[in-house]
């Protein structure tokens, strides 16, 4: 299956929790409190999904078909579920990450870093 | 690990039952994992602490998506994975707005429609704010008050005007105002003022008419602002031979002196005398109209002016805490106390106080009253009309709206465009509208009768934009609703069985549309009704007998200042020399002077002396001064015996004339000529000579009542009007006898100059405006509800297509159907009448004050306006019913 431009870029920009959980996303598939977990390591805690926020937004993701569950397995609790990014998600990051850098290229073609730098 | 807290987690289970159902269900243990391990590694790090972290945290986590998971439930939408409900929202905007672009046709009637009524409830809600509801421009408004003298013996007068006068109040005396200055207890403070017009001679040469009031100190204290450089008058000045001192507006100090402060202490001369400029008002002020530019204090013979006589208004502010009605029982025990300590020549023994702002508004109130009902109702009318549509609409497209239920949608989401609709379509309609109002306030200045008070305050400002955008909000949401819940009320199934078959669910929302109909009709059905009275009555009053020929008649108006003019020998002389100058003027028919002319000036009223059955009696009648000719200028016809001649001045014999009335109320059943009066006033006894015909002086709506007519000589006005009937044009005749006065006295000022036409034009100008105004608003909702019955009627013979295809196939004939037809709309028709002939009862008493010689249901309008009604509405629905009558049998039943 093959996503126009428009689609795409249809979702952009991300929003913080969306971001985090589709990249965290992207090297394995993981389930909830993995990808909550994940995320805390990489942004050195920064970044703490509550669990409403969490789910909330793994279920819009599946919804918009940026995300698939796979059945894992049984456990008391009940079926514990793993993500993992469809195509249409990985186009997404990798849209949303050449937007980034485009951000990037501007901040860094003003010196943006400079001004912090010469004041700390 | 750790166990978390028990109490934590209990409590957090409890939490889970904020969120919907199905999030519940399919996340329910997740979300309590999650906050187990959140408690752990918060605990871990922080120890006691982690606790009250973990659950800040989590709270926040709440706050945000409770609300946001619950609102993707309600709208049924799983919403995107972008910024949550919000986008969806602006995808869905797109999508309304989208569908709104492809039927411009539909679109642009709608907000049309929106335009007019929002633009004219915002127009009308500005002039409301500006003239009811806003403070007038002074420190603690609220506290001023006004307060005019009143007799209670007036209370049982057989004469009319003075009953008024008794209720409404009138000028008070200087020496009133003193008393009431040092031993009212309620009042902070008190103040008399005097609008005059000047004679203002900056420079030297240039003379020119300036409006000003003549003010004693209290006026400033009571009004509470300070000037902008010097001071304001002071109590020295209200003594007797103090010198004049004079304060100017912002805009004569910018105009007369470059803004120099330098024009304080430099004299000005006013009215020949010399006076001290002694302060400068801030700019923005003004008392008591936008057109008075000074405040001097009273001349020495204003304030020696005896007790009896009230020429002065009262303005006061009341002590703090002191209600009116406080200030109102004070007064009056002072003012009947007054009036106990001086039976002979008091002003009055009792006072009037009321609320300034009420005071200024006056009789604007009711007007403004009756404009807002008049809106409200076209914009009833514009709601109704839009809800139609967009149930039509909704019913157009019930295929697709079922489909896209059946495909998931939504009930609620279905709601939310029709409403998302309706709202777009009220935004549109409001902002629009605000331009249109803008656009009227902007050209106020020039719609409204410049005797509207406060035209100054009249503008779009914040308060008028809120009321707007909430009517707006409002609309979209009244408009939308009605529609909105009659997608939301049908269950899918029944829909699309519906679209298949068009029963069942039909006939209710059939009923909806009728109500709205109904709805439209009687409004609409009102306004006519309420416009055509209005008409009506002005008809009545630009005909009504007159009294004097209006036509071809200029009149100037002329002050003769004492200072060139300190002898009565020496007006008359004017008075003479300026009717022959008059006469003797080419194409001149008749040219005569009074000191008051009908419509335009107030005139003269007071008591004669008259033996009746050799009892002296004292009558009080109206006065006019006037030279001869003026009868015959004005075309005022004479009944018996004859008018003023040049030979009476001087005569042994003093003449007067009589209207009919004041013959029939001095010597009723006799014949007045020969017979004699008293005249208090020139202490002459004078003979009458002749009766002429009633004019109506004050207005044209009060009959005219007795009146006397004495001639310039005895008593010469000071003010004078010249009256000249020719054979020129208006504006050449007023040219003409303005060069005649400024041959006479190059230095009199021109205090009014106009058609005598024009003045009844004038006197005219608020009903007319009104009637115009209300017939406007009527013209469109009539339009409005006219157009929601042709598509209401429209709607219903397309549905029923296939129905009558197939009786006329059976054999119906084609008057039949039509006649079945156009009976429902006129069941519909007579409904609304009805409920409009109701709507007219109820409101026709705030009406009937505006009316003359008309009752608000007067049967000749209703009938015209229940049949113009009727036959638009019965040719509205009878178009489309005719062209449904007409259908070809076979395609109408493959149309399904």
């Amino acid at each position: 299956m093959t996503y126009d431009a428009e689609t795409v870029e249809g979702h952009l920009p991300l929003t913080q929790a969306v971001f985090h959980i589709l990249f965290a996303l992207l090297d394995e598939e993981r389930h909830g409190l993995g990808v909550m977990r994940e995320v805390e390591e990489r942004t050195d805690r920064q970044v703490r999904l509550g669990p409403g926020t969490l789910y909330g937004t793994l279920k819009r993701m599946r919804t918009a078909g940026l995300i698939d569950e796979t059945d894992g397995e049984e456990k008391a609790s009940g079926r514990l579920r793993f993500y993992r990014p469809t195509r249409l998600g990985r186009l997404v990051a990798a849209a949303e990450t050449r937007r980034l850098s485009g951000l990037l290229a501007i901040a860094h073609a003003k010196h943006a870093l400079t001004e912090t730098e010469s004041s700390n | 690990m750790p166990a978390p807290g028990k109490l934590s987690s209990w409590i957090y289970r409890r939490l889970i039952g904020l969120y919907p159902q199905a999030f519940r269900d399919e996340f329910a243990p997740s979300l309590l994992s999650a906050f187990e391990v959140r408690w752990e590694i918060e605990v871990e790090r922080s120890m006691r602490l982690g606790g009250m972290w973990c659950w800040l945290l989590v709270l926040r986590d709440l706050l945000v998506s409770v609300p946001r998971e619950r609102m993707a439930a309600w709208s049924g939408t799983p919403g995107s994975s972008g910024g949550g409900a919000f986008a969806d929202l602006t995808t869905e905007l797109r999508q309304v707005a989208r569908s709104l672009w492809r039927r411009p046709g539909f679109s642009v009637v709608a907000i049309l429609t929106l335009t007019l009524g929002l633009g004219a409830s915002t127009a009308i809600f500005s002039v409301v704010h500006g003239v009811l509801l806003r403070p007038l421009p002074y420190p603690d408004s609220e506290d001023l008050v006004t307060i005019r003298s009143t007799n209670s013996e007036w209370q049982i007068s057989e004469v009319p005007r003075f009953r008024n006068l008794w209720d409404r109040g009138y000028s008070v005396s200087m020496m009133d105002y003193r008393d009431w200055l040092l031993e009212s207890r309620t009042l902070a403070a008190i103040g008399a003022y005097q609008e005059h017009d000047f004679v203002y001679s900056g420079d030297g040469e240039t003379t020119v008419r300036v409006a000003g009031v003549h003010a004693t100190a209290g006026l400033f204290s009571a009004l509470g602002v300070e000037p902008q450089i010097g001071r304001v008058l002071s109590l020295r000045e209200d003594q007797l031979g103090a010198d004049r001192a004079v304060v100017l507006s912002h805009g004569l100090w910018v105009r007369a002196f470059g803004s120099d402060p330098a024009a304080l202490e430099r004299p000005i001369r006013l009215d020949g005398e010399s006076y001290n400029v002694v302060g400068v008002m801030p700019a923005g002020f003004y008392f008591p109209e936008s057109d008075a530019q000074f405040w001097t204090n009273f001349g020495d013979e204003a304030k020696q002016r005896p007790r009896g006589w009230g020429d002065l208004s009262v303005l006061a502010r009341l002590e703090d805490g002191i209600s009116i009605d406080a200030a109102r029982t004070d007064m009056s025990v002072l003012a009947a106390r007054i009036g106990e300590a001086n039976p002979d020549g008091n002003n009055g023994d009792d006072v009037r106080i009321t609320s300034r702002l009420v005071d200024v508004v006056g009789e604007t109130r009711p007007r403004l009253r009756l404009l807002t009902g008049a809106v409200a109702l076209v914009l009833l009318i514009a709601c109704v009309n839009l809800a139609n549509l967009l149930l039509v609409r909704a019913t157009e497209r019930s295929g697709e709206l079922a489909v896209r239920t059946a495909l998931g949608s939504s009930k609620w989401r279905l709601v939310r465009h029709v409403l998302l609709e309706s709202m777009t379509l009220a935004m549109t309609g409001g902002v629009l509208g605000v331009l249109l109002a803008w656009y009227l306030v902007a050209s106020a200045s020039t719609l409204l009768p410049a005797d509207i008070p406060r035209l100054e305050e009249i503008r779009l400002d914040g308060t008028v934009l809120v009321f707007s955008l909430v009517t707006t909000l409002l609309t979209g949401l009244v408009t939308g609703l009605l529609p909105a819940l009659q997608v939301g009320a049908t269950a899918v199934g029944t829909r699309l069985r519906e679209a298949a078959t068009e029963v069942g669910a039909g006939k209710r929302k059939a009923l909806v549309q009728q109500g709205l109909v109904v709805a439209e009709i009687s409004a609409a059905f009102a306004l006519l009704i309420g416009s055509g009275v209005m008409v009506k009555s002005l008809i009545a009053l630009t005909s009504v007998e007159r009294g004097f020929e209006a036509e071809n008649v200029a009149t100037v108006q002329v002050d003769l200042p004492e200072w060139s003019y300190p002898e009565q020998a020496g007006l008359q002389g004017f008075a003479s020399a300026l009717v022959d100058r008059l006469n003797s003027m080419p194409g001149v028919t008749a040219a005569g002077a009074a000191g008051a002319i009908p419509l335009a000036d107030p005139g003269g009223y007071g008591p004669v002396i008259v033996l009746i059955d050799g009892n002296r009696e004292v009558v009080d009648v109206g006065q006019g001064v006037v030279t001869p000719g003026y009868f015959e200028a004005l075309g005022i016809s004479v009944s018996a015996g004859r008018t003023f001649e040049r030979a009476d001045q001087g005569a042994e014999l003093r003449v007067v004339v009589v209207s009919e009335a004041g013959a029939a109320s001095l010597w009723p059943g006799q014949d007045p000529i020969g017979n004699q009066v008293y005249h208090p006033r020139s202490e002459e006894l004078l003979t009458v000579v002749g009766v002429v015909a009633n004019v109506r002086h004050e207005n044209l709506t009060a009959p005219p009542g007795p009146h006397i007519y004495t001639p310039s000589w005895i008593q010469p006005p000071r003010t004078i009007t010249a009256v000249v009937r020719t054979e020129l044009g208006g504006e050449d005749a007023l040219a003409a006898t303005r060069e005649a006065i400024r041959q006479l006295d190059p230095n009199l000022a021109i205090s009014r100059a106009a058609t005598l036409s024009g003045i009844v034009r004038r006197s005219v100008a608020v009903p007319r405006f009104q009637a115009w105004l209300l017939g406007a608003l009527a013209a469109v909702a009539f339009a409005l509800a006219v157009g929601g019955i042709f598509g209401v009627v429209s709607y219903s013979v397309e549905r029923r297509t296939a129905e009558i295809g197939l009786r006329i196939a059976l054999g119906a004939r084609r008057g039949r159907i039509l006649v079945e037809t156009l009976r429902g709309s006129f069941v519909l028709c007579l409904t609304g009448l009805a409920v409009g002939q109701g709507i007219v009862w109820l409101t026709g008493s705030v009406m009937e004050r505006f009316l003359f010689d008309v009752a608000a249901l007067d049967v000749q309008v209703i009938v015209m306006a229940a049949v113009l009604m009727v036959g638009t509405a019965m040719l509205a629905s009878g178009i489309p019913a005719w062209r449904a009558s007409g259908v070809d049998p076979v395609s109408a039943l493959r149309s399904e």
